[in-house]
C-alpha cells in the first residue's frame, strides 16, 4: 500500500526544527498594547486598570531566519513531491545566517492591587534555539571544496538551545507621577546546550589539494539526557537555579504624554546538572594515504590515518558547570493620547546580542468600545522595514482574548516569510 | 457592534488556518547535488628501499662504498659432520684361537691411520666348563687407553652351576686405535681374549666366547680418508625483485655471486656448482657460465695443528670469471643450483688427513646486485582486482600527478581496465606517455638534478562507465635509464620519489 503522509506542515512547527537570537524576542507591538496585562513583561511599572486580573496561559511564538524562507528550500516538482533546492538557497546566505525560535508559554500571570501598589507573579516556559552558521559551510557541504581552493573557509556553526522555567514576583508603585516598577525572576534551568568556541576551518591548497583542519569547539550540554530519559521529573526538578532582574519606570510627562522605559532579563543561569561538556582541539593535515607501507605489505591502511583524526579531534569531556546569560534588553516608549479612544506610540528597542541590536516601533492604536481594542504598528526590526504589526484584544465578559503580532502579513504568507512573531492567549479581568 | 465581533474571529480563524502549508514532505528529497571535490589521493616520499619489497626470502638491501644501493640475496647451507657421513655400526667379534679382528670399512681407499673412540662398548657372553672361578683377559695390542695398551680383566664367579658363565660389557670410550700400515691388516685391529682359573692362573684350553662391539662412536680419524663426494644439495634462490617484470633487460654492472664457507673438514675438499642458471617469469633459463660452474673448485682446509677449527674460503663469480651479466639480463625471478663436495679428487694416498666427529662445512651463499647499470624498456605488470561500485556517479574526475624525481630512470605508466576474464576494455592514457621524468646524471651516473613532472589525466563520463564496469586493473610501468637506457647510471640510498596525486571529481550524491 502506497504509504503518503499528507502531512499538515504548519509554518509554526517549521521553526522548531531550527535555533536563537539575533533575531530576539522582539515584541514591540504588544509594548503599546497596555490594555492587556502581557505588555508588563516587557517593563514592569505597567499596570492593568482593573484590580485583579488572572492570565490564563498564553502563547507565544518568534521565528526568524536571515537568510531564507520555506519556499525558498522546498520546492514542488510537477507530481507534488518535493525537493530541498538548497542551490537556491545558498545565493542569499550571507556570511552570519541563524535560525532562531522562541516559544514562551506564560503558565499563569496574576496582578493584584493592593491600595497603590501592584503586586504580580507569574510561572513561563522558556524554549529557545539557535543555529548560527557560515554560508561557507553550506556552500562547501552543497558545492564543494573546488571553488574555495586557496581560501580558508569557516564552517563551525554555532548553537544556543536552552530550556528553563522563569517564576517572576514583582511590584509597581507610584510615585507623583512616576510610576516605577520591577520583577525579580527565579530561574530554573532544564536543558541547555550551548557553544562556547564554535571555530572549525577548513583550506584546501591549490597545488596538490592538500586539506587542512583546524577546530576549536567547546559544547556545552546539561539536562539533556535527564530531558530525554524523564522529561516528567526532569522539568520538574530545580537543579540548575538562576536569577534575573526586570525594572521600569513610567512617567507621565502630562495628562496624555508617557515616557517610559524598562530594561528587563538582568540575570543568569548556573547550569550544574547533568553536564556533560565536549572539547575538540586541533589541527589535521591530509596529504593524502602514504604508499610506503603498500610497497612493503600490497596492503593499503587508512586505519593509521583514522586513528590520527580521532586522536586530534576526539572530544575531551568533561562535568564542569557553567554559567549562562540572559540577553539584557532595553525598551524606551513614548506613548500620546489622541483623544479618549486613540493614541499613538514610539518605541526604541536595544539588545546586546554580538554588538548591540536597535529596533524601533510606531503605533497606532483604537479602543472601539469596551469589548474590542485594535491597534497597527510599523516597526524596523531584524535590519527590515516591512513590519506591518497588528494587536487584536476584546473582551466576552470578564475574559478576555488577545493576538498581538509584528508583522501580519507574514501570518497569512508564512512560506514566504523570514520573520513571523505572535502572541495570543486569554486574561481574566476579575475586579475593576 | 457584533460584526466587529465577527470580524476579529474571522482573522483569527484565518491566521491559523493560511499560516497551514500542506505539503508532501514525505518524500523529500535532495535535488542536483553535485559537489566539485578536490582531494588528495596519494602523498609519498619513496626511496629505493620502499620499491624494493617483500624480500621474502632472506633478501635484503645493503650499501657499497660508492652509496650504491646493493640488493643482496642469500642463501646457507651446511654438509653433513663426519660422524653422519661415517656412521659406526655395531662389529661382531669371530675368535679365532683367542683372537678376532676388527675392520672399518670408510671407502675403498681409506687407509686409516688413528681413530679416537668418543663412545663403544665391548659385549661378551663367555662360558667355560669348570667348576671354579675364572680370570678372562681381553687384550687389544693396537690400541691403547690412556697411553698403555689396552688390557682388560675380568674375574668370572662359579655359582655352582653345571660351568661357569658371565655376560658383560667393556667401556671403549676414550679408546684410541692404531691402525697397522700394511696392506693386509688396513683399517683392522684385533681383540685377544684368554680364560684362566682363577686360583692358579692355569690357562683354560677351552672356553666359549661371542663378543661384539657396539654403540661405536669415532671422536676423531686420522690417515688417509680416501675419495668420495658428499653433500649433495639443490637449491633455489629467489630473485623476488624480478617479480612481475615481462619484458625488457636490465644490465647490471657489476654483480656478483659470493660463496664463502667454512670447513673443518682435515683434507683436501673440493666444491663443485652444477646446474647454475637463471630462470626468468617467462621461463626463459641463462646459465652460469664460467669458472665457478666448470670446474671444482679447491676450498681451504685446516691442517693437522688446526685440529677441531675451520678454515675459510671465499669464491666469487663476477662479471671477470663469469657470464652473470647476462644471466641477470634476462630479469630471473630464481637461480637454481646444485652444490656437492668431493674429497681427495687427485687420489694422493700419503696425504695426511683428519676429521673429528663434529666437523662439516658451511657454505653462506650470497647474490650480490648493486644497482649500478642500465635498464632499457624494463616492463613491470602487475594485475589487481577492482571493484569500484557506483562510480558512475561521477560525472567528471581529473587527476593530477605532481612527480620530483631523483631516481635516474623514467616511468611510462599505463593502466588497463579488464574484465572478470582478463579482457582489456579501456586504458588510462591514450596513448600512455611519460608520468615521472628521469633525474639528470653526471659522467658517474649519479642524479644531479631531479626531474620535476606535472600530469593532469582527465576521466570522461565514458572512461568511469566503463572503470565501473571493470573487474581488474592491470598496472603496467615502463622504465628506461637516463641516456635513453645506454648509460650507466647509478641508484643511491638518497635517491627518492616524492609523489603527490590529487583529484577534483564532480559527482551525484544521490
Amino acid at each position: 500500500m502506497r504509504q503518503l503522509f499528507r502531512r499538515k506542515i504548519c509554518c509554526l512547527i517549521v521553526p522548531f526544527m531550527a535555533a536563537n537570537v539575533l533575531f530576539a524576542q522582539q515584541e514591540l507591538t504588544l509594548y503599546f498594547t497596555d490594555n492587556v496585562i502581557q505588555a508588563a513583561a516587557l517593563n514592569p511599572s505597567f499596570v492593568p486598570n482593573e484590580k485583579t486580573v488572572v492570565g490564563l496561559p498564553s502563547f507565544v511564538f518568534n521565528y526568524g531566519n536571515n537568510a531564507f524562507t520555506y519556499n525558498d528550500l522546498i520546492k514542488k516538482r510537477a507530481d507534488d513531491s518535493t525537493y530541498l533546492d538548497i542551490g537556491n538557497v545558498i545565493p542569499g546566505l550571507g556570511k552570519a545566517n541563524i535560525i532562531q525560535t522562541q516559544q514562551n508559554l506564560d503558565l499563569i500571570r496574576l496582578y493584584y492591587r493592593h491600595n497603590n501598589i501592584h503586586f504580580n507573579f507569574h510561572i513561563s516556559e522558556k524554549f529557545s534555539t539557535k543555529v548560527a552558521y557560515s554560508s561557507a559551510l553550506i556552500d562547501l557541504l552543497w558545492n564543494g571544496n573546488v571553488a574555495s581552493i586557496n581560501k580558508t573557509l569557516e564552517i563551525g556553526p554555532a548553537v544556543n538551545i536552552h530550556y528553563y522555567r522563569e517564576m517572576g514576583f514583582g511590584a509597581a508603585f507610584p510615585v507623583k507621577n512616576i510610576h516605577l516598577g520591577f520583577k525579580l525572576k527565579l530561574l530554573n534551568g532544564i536543558a541547555d546546550i550551548s557553544t562556547k568556541n564554535h571555530l572549525s576551518s577548513v583550506y584546501t591548497h591549490a597545488q596538490d589539494y592538500t586539506i587542512y583542519l583546524e577546530t576549536d569547539y567547546h559544547i556545552r550540554t546539561s539536562g539533556v539526557q535527564n530531558l530525554l530519559n524523564d522529561p516528567l521529573s526532569s522539568s520538574l526538578s530545580f537543579d540548575n537555579n538562576g536569577i534575573a532582574l526586570d525594572l521600569g519606570v513610567n512617567y507621565s510627562i502630562n495628562e496624555k504624554t508617557n515616557l517610559s522605559a524598562s530594561i528587563i532579563n538582568l540575570g543568569f543561569i548556573n547550569w550544574t546538572s547533568d553536564i556533560k561538556n565536549y572539547k575538540s582541539k586541533g589541527a589535521f593535515t591530509y596529504e593524502g594515504i602514504e604508499l610506503n607501507a603498500y610497497f612493503q605489505t600490497d596492503t593499503l591502511s587508512v586505519q593509521a590515518l583514522a586513528d590520527s583524526v580521532k586522536t586530534i579531534f576526539f572530544p575531551i569531556e568533561d562535568e564542569r558547570s557553567y554559567k549562562s546569560n540572559l540577553v539584557p534588553r532595553v525598551y524606551i516608549g513614548l506613548q500620546h493620547e489622541l483623544n479618549e479612544t486613540s493614541g499613538f506610540g514610539a518605541l526604541l528597542f536595544l539588545e546586546s546580542v554580538k554588538g548591540l541590536q536597535p529596533a524601533a516601533a510606531v503605533s497606532y492604536q483604537k479602543n472601539w468600545n469596551k469589548r474590542l481594542s485594535t491597534g497597527i504598528s510599523w516597526s524596523y526590526k531584524n535590519k527590515k522595514l516591512n513590519n506591518l504589526g497588528l494587536s487584536l484584544s476584546g473582551n466576552f465578559g470578564k475574559l478576555q482574548y488577545f493576538l498581538i503580532t509584528d508583522n501580519v502579513i507574514n501570518l497569512f504568507v508564512p512560506a514566504d516569510a523570514k520573520n513571523i512573531n505572535f502572541r495570543f492567549g486569554f486574561n481574566l479581568l476579575l475586579r475593576s | 457592534m457584533r460584526r466587529k465581533y465577527i470580524f476579529s474571529y474571522i482573522i483569527l480563524l484565518v491566521v491559523f488556518t493560511v499560516a497551514c502549508v500542506k505539503d508532501d514532505l514525505s518524500r523529500l528529497s535532495l535535488s542536483n547535488w553535485s559537489p566539485e571535490i578536490a582531494v588528495p589521493l596519494i602523498h609519498s616520499n619513496l626511496k629505493t628501499a620502499d620499491f624494493i619489497k617483500k624480500f621474502e626470502t632472506g633478501g635484503y638491501l645493503s650499501e657499497d662504498t660508492l652509496n650504491n644501493v646493493v640488493v643482496v640475496y642469500e642463501n646457507e647451507y651446511e654438509s653433513p659432520t663426519a660422524s653422519e657421513l661415517f656412521p659406526m655400526d655395531d662389529i661382531s667379534l669371530d675368535f679365532t684361537d683367542n683372537a678376532a679382528a676388527v675392520n672399518f670399512f670408510l671407502n675403498d681407499d681409506a687407509i686409516l691411520s688413528q681413530m679416537l673412540l668418543d663412545n663403544g662398548l665391548l659385549q661378551f657372553d663367555f662360558s667355560a666348563p669348570v667348576k671354579e672361578d675364572v680370570l678372562l683377559v681381553f687384550t687389544a695390542p693396537q690400541a691403547t687407553l690412556n697411553q698403555e695398551t689396552f688390557v682388560h680383566e675380568v674375574i668370572v664367579p662359579y655359582e655352582g652351576n653345571e660351568q661357569v658363565s658371565l655376560s658383560a660389557s667393556i667401556d671403549l670410550s676414550h679408546l684410541m686405535i692404531h691402525f697397522p700400515q700394511d696392506d693386509k691388516n688396513r683399517n683392522t685391529f684385533h681383540v685377544i681374549c684368554e680364560a684362566f682359573t682363577a686360583e692358579n692362573g692355569a690357562e683354560l684350553p677351552h672356553f666359549d666366547i661371542h663378543a661384539a662391539l657396539t654403540d661405536l662412536a669415532f671422536a676423531l680419524m686420522t690417515g688417509y680418508l680416501g675419495a668420495m663426494e658428499f653433500g649433495h644439495h639443490s637449491n633455489t634462490m629467489r630473485l623476488d625483485i624480478f617479480d612481475n617484470w615481462v619484458s625488457g633487460t636490465v644490465f647490471f654492472d657489476d654483480p656478483k655471486i659470493k660463496i664463502n664457507s667454512w670447513n673443518g673438514f682435515g683434507l683436501p675438499l673440493f666444491l663443485s656448482m652444477d646446474n647454475l642458471q637463471g630462470t626468468n617469469n617467462q621461463s626463459n633459463t641463462m646459465p652460469l657460465s664460467g669458472s665457478l660452474t666448470s670446474e671444482a673448485t679447491p676450498l681451504n682446509y685446516p691442517d693437522s695443528t688446526q685440529l677441531g677449527t675451520e678454515t675459510k674460503t671465499e669464491i666469487i663469480a663476477d662479471t671477470s670469471n663469469s657470464n652473470i651479466v647476462n644471466v641477470l639480463a634476462i630479469s630471473p625471478h630464481q637461480i637454481d643450483y646444485e652444490l656437492s663436495m668431493q674429497t681427495n679428487i687427485h687420489g694422493n694416498s700419503g696425504e695426511k688427513n683428519f676429521m673429528t666427529a663434529d666437523a662439516s662445512t658451511r657454505f653462506h651463499i650470497e647474490m650480490d646486485i648493486p644497482l649500478k647499470g642500465r635498464i632499457d624498456y624494463l616492463v613491470y605488470q602487475d594485475t589487481f582486482s577492482l571493484d569500484l561500485g557506483k562510480i558512475s556517479r561521477m560525472d567528471s574526475a581529473a587527476f593530477k600527478l605532481d612527480a620530483l624525481n631523483t631516481f635516474p630512470v623514467s616511468a611510462a605508466v599505463q593502466i588497463y581496465f579488464a574484465t572478470d576474464d582478463y579482457q582489456i576494455i579501456d586504458s588510462l592514457l591514450s596513448p600512455p606517455r611519460n608520468i615521472i621524468s628521469a633525474g639528470t646524471t653526471d659522467q658517474s651516473g649519479q642524479v644531479t638534478m631531479p626531474a620535476s613532472e606535472t600530469n593532469f589525466i582527465p576521466l570522461g563520463k565514458e572512461k568511469i562507465e566503463k572503470l565501473e564496469s571493470s573487474r581488474n586493473m592491470i598496472f603496467r610501468i615502463m622504465l628506461l635509464t637516463d641516456g635513453d637506457g645506454l648509460k650507466t647510471v647509478r641508484f643511491t640510498t638518497d635517491n627518492n620519489l616524492e609523489i603527490k596525486l590529487g583529484a577534483i571529481t564532480q559527482f551525484n550524491v544521490l
